[in-house]
């Protein structure tokens, strides 16, 4: 089997006193789109810049398709890297700024100029190679710095936050793009980003990271629904996290009891022993709110509530409930599931066992 | 002077007393802004008229112009002597002064803030040093090191001049690098030379040569720490001195023009240099 595109092996990182990352470990495939996302600080920017090689890590070692290159300067490593806010050379205009890395490699001009513009044609600037680096818009700065990353032909890209000086439809629109560019190169993409949806929409695997260390590997699907953390679930997607004691488990079905008397079911992604202080959390579009039936008390994985605001949002309502002492939690309806609802009237709570996940309490 | 915009006094009084008040404060501030204007320029001037003209005196009127006193000046074999020490240390005030400069404020924006702080306080420094005290000082450490007074002990000295002044001009450039250009470089395969010459220098060498034309633009005119380092040696500021102990000839009103023209043309092509961004 072929070794792995980039593997990181007991990667750990430290300024001074400081532990920017914490003996990391990370396989990234050969043609899969890997982003560590994470929020700012924990160590994913200095992680891309150890795998680039403009920072040595203090312990571990680091791998590019089989070859250890921890010792390997960053000009003669089979990498390259798309900077922030694109780092364009001033001074070149955009044809020789994306092919700035095959004249040092000695190529013909002939050579160079159809690879250029082979790549100005993949990223979509065609015909505008001969424009200097200031007279682009801000995406189409960041596409000539694709460009010219990808025309050194890396065995691995790298990417630093590329879309995060763009404004948010920009944003959206490049993401798929790049999405796009990545499949169609099969290349290896590894993709630092703090945000969610763009690591969401363009990920085959999403590396949760806080800390310095790496707190979830997944599918964005699994990242998303199964958390490990409260952290994660926290972090990705938006989540009502409700604070209990673990009160029975069975195999991985957990009930939680939520304070006087509520309970709420949950799976656990780890073991978690009974009499224990855990986080139920739920996804507010897994919430399920209907009118009381009355005089009826709530049935087994069914919460009792008052609600206690209802904001229309367009694309779906937000409502918020109060499901006993202190247990605010809000949901995501669409219009039709609110018609009957109202400020004040009584309702029942659910979601189905396996939306919610039961996780262990930081620290504990 | 009729049309002009009349600022009313807030004072009180019939408008036309206000309004002549007020423009005789006009007045007043013109003839203020005019007297020190002449001030700063006359004795320029004077020197660079008197110059070009015939009578050996400085005096009115002017009979006729000349380029005799120039013709006199470049053909004193002290003069060209002067002038080719001058212009060696010029140019060798300015290269050093760059090098060391440039490659200072490459180190030091490197360094954290608070270092990088301190380092370019302390750089700037010599700066507020007098002349005089700098000069005294290198003599008496050249003579301390047994090294003879000459031109060497000179450039030392104009080098340090210069430098501070090179130090600020570059780290202002700096300010503004996207210092991922150069990592940007170096991911694409250059060598941190080839870095060098692609890219930071083409991009900061207009920034370079102003802060050179500036380093040489300090020497040209260097005379207090010159005087007491450069021995038996001259330079024209030296041989002006000298000149001038022997009174004062139209000569010596050529040389302080040729160096009045090369130090505005310098510092000029030096804020041209400066003002232009990459």
């Amino acid at each position: 089997m072929n070794p792995p595109a980039v593997e990181v092996r007991g990667v750990g990182k430290r300024f001074g006193e400081h532990v920017a990352l914490d003996e990391i470990s990370l396989i990234v495939h050969e043609h899969e789109f890997v982003s560590l996302l994470g929020p700012s600080g924990c160590g994913k920017t200095t992680l891309l810049r150890i795998i680039s090689g403009f920072e040595r890590p203090t312990t571990g070692r680091v791998f590019v398709h089989g070859e250890d290159v921890t010792a390997v300067a960053p000009d003669r490593r089979p990498t390259n890297i798309v900077f922030q806010r694109g780092a364009l050379f001033p001074h070149m205009n955009v044809a020789e700024n994306v092919g700035y890395s095959l004249k040092l490699r000695g190529w013909s001009k002939d050579r160079i100029s159809n690879q250029v513009d082979e790549m100005l044609a993949l990223v979509r600037l065609d015909g505008l190679g001969h424009r200097g680096p200031t007279e682009l818009s801000g995406g189409q700065v960041q596409r000539a710095a694709l460009a010219r990353a990808l025309a050194a032909e890396p065995r691995v890209l790298l990417l630093d936050e590329p879309l995060s000086a763009l404004d948010l439809k920009l944003r959206q629109h490049m993401a798929l793009e790049l999405r796009a560019i990545q499949r169609k190169l099969a290349a290896t993409f590894v993709y630092v980003t703090h945000d969610q949806t763009e690591a969401l929409v363009m990920s085959d695997r999403i590396a949760v990271m806080n800390q310095g260390r790496i707190v979830q590997v997944g599918t964005p699907r699994e990242v998303y629904t199964r958390p490990a953390s409260v952290f994660a679930s926290d972090f990705i997607g938006e989540t009502n996290l409700l604070p209990g004691t673990v009160e029975s488990v069975s195999g991985q079905e957990v009930t939680i009891a939520l304070g006087s008397g509520v309970v709420g079911r949950a799976i656990a992604p780890a073991l978690l022993a009974i009499g224990t202080r855990a986080t139920l959390s739920v996804r507010p579009e897994s919430i399920r709110v209907r009118p009381a039936d009355n005089g009826g008390s709530p049935g087994a994985g069914q919460l009792a509530g008052t609600i206690r605001e209802i904001a229309y949002l367009g694309s779906h309502v937000r409502v918020e409930v109060e499901a006993g002492e202190g247990i605010a939690l809000w949901a995501e309806l669409r219009d039709e599931e609110v018609v009957q609802l109202r400020v004040g009237s009584a309702v029942t709570v659910s979601w189905s066992t396996s939306a919610a996940s039961a996780l262990a309490n930081p620290g504990s | 002077m009729g049309n002009e915009v009349v600022i009313r006094p807030r004072s009180s009084g019939s408008p036309t007393d206000g309004e002549r008040h007020g423009s005789s404060r006009h007045v007043l501030a013109r003839v203020f802004i005019a007297v020190v204007m002449v001030y700063l320029f006359a004795p320029v001037i004077v020197t660079v008229v008197f110059s070009f003209t015939t009578s050996p005196r400085l005096s009115l009127p002017i009979e006729g112009l000349t380029l005799e006193w120039y013709w006199r000046a470049f053909s004193d074999p002290l003069f060209s002597e002067a002038l080719i020490h001058t212009v060696i240390l010029a140019i060798v005030t300015g290269a050093v002064a760059v090098a060391l400069g440039v490659s200072f404020c490459f180190g030091v924006a490197r360094l954290g803030p608070r270092a990088r702080g301190a380092l370019l306080v302390a750089s700037l420094a010599p700066a507020a040093v007098p002349a005089l005290v700098f000069g005294i000082a290198l003599a008496l450490f050249f003579n301390a090191l047994g090294r003879t007074q000459g031109l060497v002990n000179a450039a030392l000295g104009h080098i340090l001049v210069a430098l501070p002044f090179v130090v600020l001009t570059i780290n202002a450039r700096l300010a503004t690098f996207d210092f991922s250009m150069l990592e940007a470089a170096q991911d694409l395969g250059a060598s941190s030379s080839r870095t060098f010459w692609d890219i930071t220098f083409p991009i900061i060498r207009p920034s370079i040569l102003g802060a050179g034309l500036l380093a040489m633009a300090l020497s040209i005119d260097e005379f207090v720490v010159t005087w007491f380092n450069v021995g038996n040696q001259l330079t024209v500021p030296v041989l002006i001195w000298g000149l001038l102990r022997r009174g004062i000839s139209p000569s010596i009103n050529a040389l302080a023009t040729v160096i009045l023209t090369s130090l505005i043309v310098l510092v000029v092509m030096s804020n041209l240099l400066n003002r232009r961004r990459a």
